[in-house]
């Protein structure tokens, strides 16, 4: 192909950490036993950074001693009283020191670097570098990361349900989850991914419980990742994924660890991601986007019925709803009933555009009112709702510019949509909404029918990992479908 | 919803032989039902009857011929053990006929949707937008297609119980629907010809079926969808004639149609139901144009002696030649139904109960091998 | 590559669909035509009249007087239909067509031909209720006859079948069940009669048709 002739011939140069590292040190070799090699070599290295700390100080026998951390990460309390305060004792030889650290340095734990590279990234991660003249270099963890405490969620709010959410630590997370599973089936690998982040991501899952083929999946996927950095899920949502151009998302995020734990015991696997607080659960199906952990808490079982079934409707309607309105009031007003008929056409006589051009300016304002509102404070997001709605239902009315029915149409259709409980699966759901309206403003029910069908045999198509994306219905599995509708004792 | 990973079934199970042979089917006989060869209607609930035991007959033999060879794919069997002229005469006999087929089912889709739902539209636009949409579907496989059936019937269950609620409106009068046998054998065979050709459309499962798993046994979906199929058959004819008297029925385009019209809306939601109905048809045609269309370029697969990679390349050559030669044909009216039956019936029934019984004849491959 | 085709092929039939809106007829572009009476002048020309609703943009329900009824004459019921549609700004719209009554005068000669045509306009429904005005009045006037309970007369019609009154004298016949019955062995049908004086709407009596003409009442 022509315009894809050229990619080979633009070769990006490489930004590794490693290529920087070259460029002062021998990475792969050792780090010298001579302490102003060594200081001279990591000053460098750390040259404009004001958060990298050094010290140099003498023990009482004259040895040199060269400690190094960045301040920020690093835990400095421990530091003063588990080194620098036993080191400065006054009988303390320096060979002593060299030849047993362990029984003068009060530190939990702490080793010694295979080379430069291991060094390196050691201070990266917030432990201490303390290095006596004459000895090998050793790392001290006391690595003290900026951690939040446990707080209840805020984006995924439930009447029920724990009030304990993820934090941005994929490890305490994981520790989270294993109160909820007490199981050693319960398996975690740990994956560094990114050249330039070194971003920490955690793949839990539940031996015996999920497919080994998946897992075998992710790890490769996760193991050939190649970029220099990885900061959100979503780059790695999109690796996992198999249609990753496909509007319906194959993988869902959730920041609740009952609903991880829960996704865990279907047999999914779940994806922590450090620095963010929501995981990444896959493989997720259809029926799975319109279900919440909460569900299972309701004491009634016939709530969850009626829930599910509400959500299924508004979901059907939400998408459908205006697109059907335009096809309806444009080319077959033989539908709607006579009385109402009368109606439609009273309000709509005095406005201008037509109902396709109607439909899309209502549905446009009212997105942009959505996304408007989601980033400010809330203070602000309450005038901007206040005003949103005022202007768009009442004054745009008033103003003749679209009709009431249009706004009682699209005003229900953005309500529908947003019973359903993934933020991403609503998103999906909003682009369809626009398509189904465009083919159907082209030739009316009738391309409204093709598009729907076309839309279902995209869902069938979709796979996630290893499930089929429409799984109780089609393939048909007439026991999962009505657990869906009615849960088992 | 607890699902463990081993459970998810990911194949084609009965449930998707069920309803692929089932939408395969009901859409084009449904629609003129009982006006088809414009001859004898007024006994065409009996007709429809009798007329699906050959394709009972049809399922038989393939189930034995399938058990025999322990394969499924017909085809593969016909050209491992037939001459190789022998295979491809009748391959590309096939390969018209489901043209054909295609090109009927969208010829009538057509003139249904002008006739009651755009009048003023020009056919070409329905027609394009109908098969480039079918088309595009069509590249997303089989095992796509065979899941939305499952998905959309749903829609079919909604057409049945509607047409089984018929039966309790005061407008049906079982008066009208009483037997008459005229006895000139000549117009009843003729018009039990069309009757027969109805159920033509099983005819795709020949190339379905070497997709269904392995372990599911198939004769029972197929026979039970065959059977639901006859009774739907039945009851459109029944009512046809029940509502609309014999002398009335005749003249309608698409009686099934008719009948949605006379359907009082009790809910208000939607003023005539009819229409709404209308866009049920257009759904199920659009699966039937899915299922022979897939036939259609799979067909084609098998005729190319070289292999292409990409099915879509097929599935847009077969998509074109419909559009061309819906395009320079006249409108269905004036096609004529007779020559479209008959051959329906030729390829649909006589010559795939042909290759079964010679296939059963012929010995398995490992003993036969003397024997060729 | 197949994503590339996918587009084009998408972009190709928007192109060809949009440039065909020919059907795209908003609501407030259509005249809805809700009553339709034809009869036959002593000439032999048809008289149609046709009752349709004045939209205008008020809120609230529609006023006593916010129909107008629209007659016209022609050798045949589609040359006065046409006749009409010269009258309206828009095109008349017989999707939501309840009623067609005939005048006595012509249900005396056969209404046959003119069921036929009404027959074979698909977006005419199968549901269109018959009724058949008595020489008392003419069915243009029948049309324009304003009931104290109901707006529109035609929606009267339409309810006063829907209720499905026990007492009354007459039933509701529609257009296909007309011509079944008519078309059976008999060729008998029945269609209610109306008529009306000055204040109220009477709906009594079917009148018997034989052969598609008016044969008692």
């Amino acid at each position: 192909m022509f315009w894809r002739k050229n990619k080979k011939n633009r070769k990006i140069p490489s930004l590794s950490c490693a290529n920087y590292l070259r460029s002062y040190i021998a990475v792969d070799e050792k780090p010298p036993t001579e302490i102003h090699e060594v200081k001279q070599h990591i000053t460098a290295i750390f040259s404009n950074s004001f958060d990298f700390a050094k010290r140099t100080f003498r023990m009482r026998d004259g040895c040199g001693v060269f400690l190094c951390f960045i301040s920020g990460i690093s835990s400095e309390n421990d530091l003063e009283e588990q080194v620098i305060k036993p080191l400065l004792k006054q009988d303390i030889r320096s060979g002593d020191v060299i030849n047993q650290p362990g029984t003068y340095i009060s530190v939990s734990k702490f080793s010694k670097p295979q080379n430069w590279q291991h060094l390196i990234d050691a201070i990266l991660d917030g432990n201490i570098l303390l290095h006596i003249d004459g000895a090998e270099p050793v790392i001290l963890q006391l690595a003290d990361k900026q951690e939040r405490s446990i707080m209840d969620p805020t984006t995924e709010y439930q009447v029920y349900g724990p009030k304990i959410g993820f934090i941005e630590t994929s490890k305490t997370n994981i520790g989270i989850l294993r109160q909820f599973i007490k199981d050693p089936r319960l398996k975690t690998l740990n994956y560094q991914i990114g050249t330039l982040t070194k971003t920490q991501v955690a793949l839990a899952y539940l031996e015996e419980y999920c497919q080994p083929g998946m897992v075998k999946y992710i790890d490769n996927k996760l193991t050939a990742y190649n970029k220099d950095s990885l900061l959100t899920q979503g780059e790695l949502t999109k690796l996992i994924s198999k249609d990753p151009y496909s509007i319906f998302p194959q993988a869902t995020l959730t920041e609740r660890p009952e609903l991880a734990a829960f996704s865990l015991i279907q047999g999914k696997i779940v994806l922590f991601v450090d620095n963010t607080t929501f995981c990444i659960v896959a493989p997720v199906t259809f029926m799975d986007m319109l279900e919440t952990s909460e569900d299972q808490i309701f004491l009634v079982p016939w709530h969850l019925t009626f829930l599910r079934v509400m959500r299924l409707v508004s979901l059907f309607v939400g998408t459908t709803l205006p697109a059907l309105y335009v096809a309806l009031v444009a080319y077959q007003p033989e539908l709607i009933p006579t009385t109402l008929t009368i109606t439609v056409a009273q309000s709509r006589v005095q406005i201008p555009l037509p109902a396709a051009a109607e439909a899309f300016l209502m549905m446009f304002a009212l997105d942009v009112l959505v996304e408007a509102s989601i980033r400010l404070p809330s203070f602000v997001g309450q005038t901007i709702g206040i005003v949103g709605g005022l202007v768009i239902g009442q004054a745009a009315v008033d103003a003749g510019i679209v009709s009431n029915t249009m706004v009682i149409v699209i005003a229900f259709t953005a309500i529908a949509t947003f019973t359903l409980p993934s933020w991403e699966f609503v998103n999906s759901w909003r682009i369809v909404r626009y398509a189904l309206v465009i083919s159907s403003s082209l030739i009316g029910l009738y391309g409204l029918v093709l598009a729907v069908g076309f839309l279902l045999v995209h869902l069938c198509k979709l796979e996630s990992m290893d499930r089929p994306y429409m799984y109780p219905i089609a393939p048909f599995d007439m026991k999962t479908l009505l657990t869906f509708f009615y849960p088992k004792r | 919803m607890k699902i463990y990973a081993e459970q998810i079934k990911k194949g084609i199970g009965s449930a998707g032989l069920f309803t692929f042979t089932y939408c395969s089917t009901i859409p084009i006989g449904t629609v003129f039902l009982p006006y088809v060869s414009a001859a004898e209607i007024r006994s065409a609930w009996l007709k429809v009857v009798v007329a699906v035991i050959p394709y009972f007959l049809f399922i038989y033999l393939l189930k034995k011929t399938t058990d025999k060879h322990g394969t499924r794919d017909v085809f593969q069997l016909l050209k491992s053990m037939a001459p190789s002229w022998i295979y491809y005469i009748v391959l590309v006999y096939f390969f018209c006929s489901a043209l054909y087929t295609c090109l009927f089912g969208t010829k009538s889709l057509v003139i249904i949707v002008q006739t009651y739902l755009m009048q003023a539209t020009e056919q070409h636009v329905i027609m394009l937008t109908y098969l480039a949409i079918a088309g595009i579907s069509v590249f997303y496989g089989i095992k796509a297609i065979s899941r939305m059936i499952i998905v959309m019937f749903l829609h079919d269950i909604i057409l049945i119980a509607s047409l089984a609620l018929f039966f309790f409106s005061e407008d049906f009068r079982w008066l009208f629907v009483r037997p008459v046998f005229d006895f000139q054998l000549l117009t009843f065979m003729e018009s039990s010809i069309s009757e027969v050709s109805r159920y033509g459309g099983v005819v795709a499962l020949l190339a379905f079926l070497p997709y269904v798993d392995k372990n599911v046994k198939i004769i029972n979906p197929m026979a039970t969808s065959l059977f639901v199929i006859m009774v739907t058959y039945l009851m459109v004819s029944l009512l046809v004639l029940g509502v609309f008297g014999f002398d009335q029925a005749i003249t309608l385009l698409s009686p099934i149609t008719a009948l949605m019209q006379t359907a009082t809306s009790a809910t208000g939601l939607f003023e005539r139901l009819d229409l709404f109905f209308l866009t049920v048809w257009v759904m199920s045609f659009y699966k039937s144009a899915l299922i022979f269309i897939w036939f259609t370029s799979s067909l084609l697969k098998k005729l190319i002696p070289f292999r292409i990679k990409r099915d879509w390349i097929l599935v847009s050559v077969v998509t074109g030649m419909i559009i061309l030669l819906s395009l320079f044909t006249p409108a269905i009216t004036n096609m004529g139904w007779e020559p479209y039956n008959i051959n329906n019936l030729v390829y649909t029934l006589v010559l795939p109960m042909g290759i079964f019984c010679y296939l059963l004849v012929r010995k398995n491959k490992g003993q036969g091998a003397s024997d060729s | 590559m197949m994503k590339l085709w996918k587009w084009l092929f998408f972009f190709t039939l928007l192109t060809a669909a949009a440039g065909c809106q020919l059907d795209s007829r908003e609501i407030d572009h259509r005249t809805m035509v809700l009553g339709m009476a034809i009869d036959k002048t002593e000439e032999g020309e048809f008289i149609v009249t046709v009752q349709v609703p004045v939209i205008v943009p008020t809120e609230g329900q529609l006023g006593p007087s916010e129909f107008e009824t629209l007659t016209q004459t022609g050798a045949t019921v589609w040359e006065a239909i046409s006749n009409i549609e010269a009258m309206t700004p828009t095109v008349l719209f017989f999707g939501h067509l309840k009623t067609v009554m005939f005048g006595e005068t012509l249900a005396r000669e056969g209404i046959g031909q003119v069921l036929d045509m009404l027959d074979r306009r698909a977006p005419l429904a199968n549901q269109v209720l018959l009724l058949i005005i008595r020489n008392r009045i003419e069915a243009d006037k029948f049309l324009s006859q304003e009931s104290p309970l109901v707006n529109l007369p035609a929606l009267y019609i339409e309810r006063f079948f829907k209720a499905d009154q026990k007492l009354s004298r007459s039933t509701d016949v529609k257009l296909f069940q007309y011509r079944r019955d008519s078309n059976l062995k008999g060729n008998a049908g029945l269609i209610p009669l109306a008529y009306s004086d000055r204040e109220n709407i009477f709906i009594e009596d079917m009148a018997v048709f034989i052969k598609e003409s008016l044969l008692a009442n």
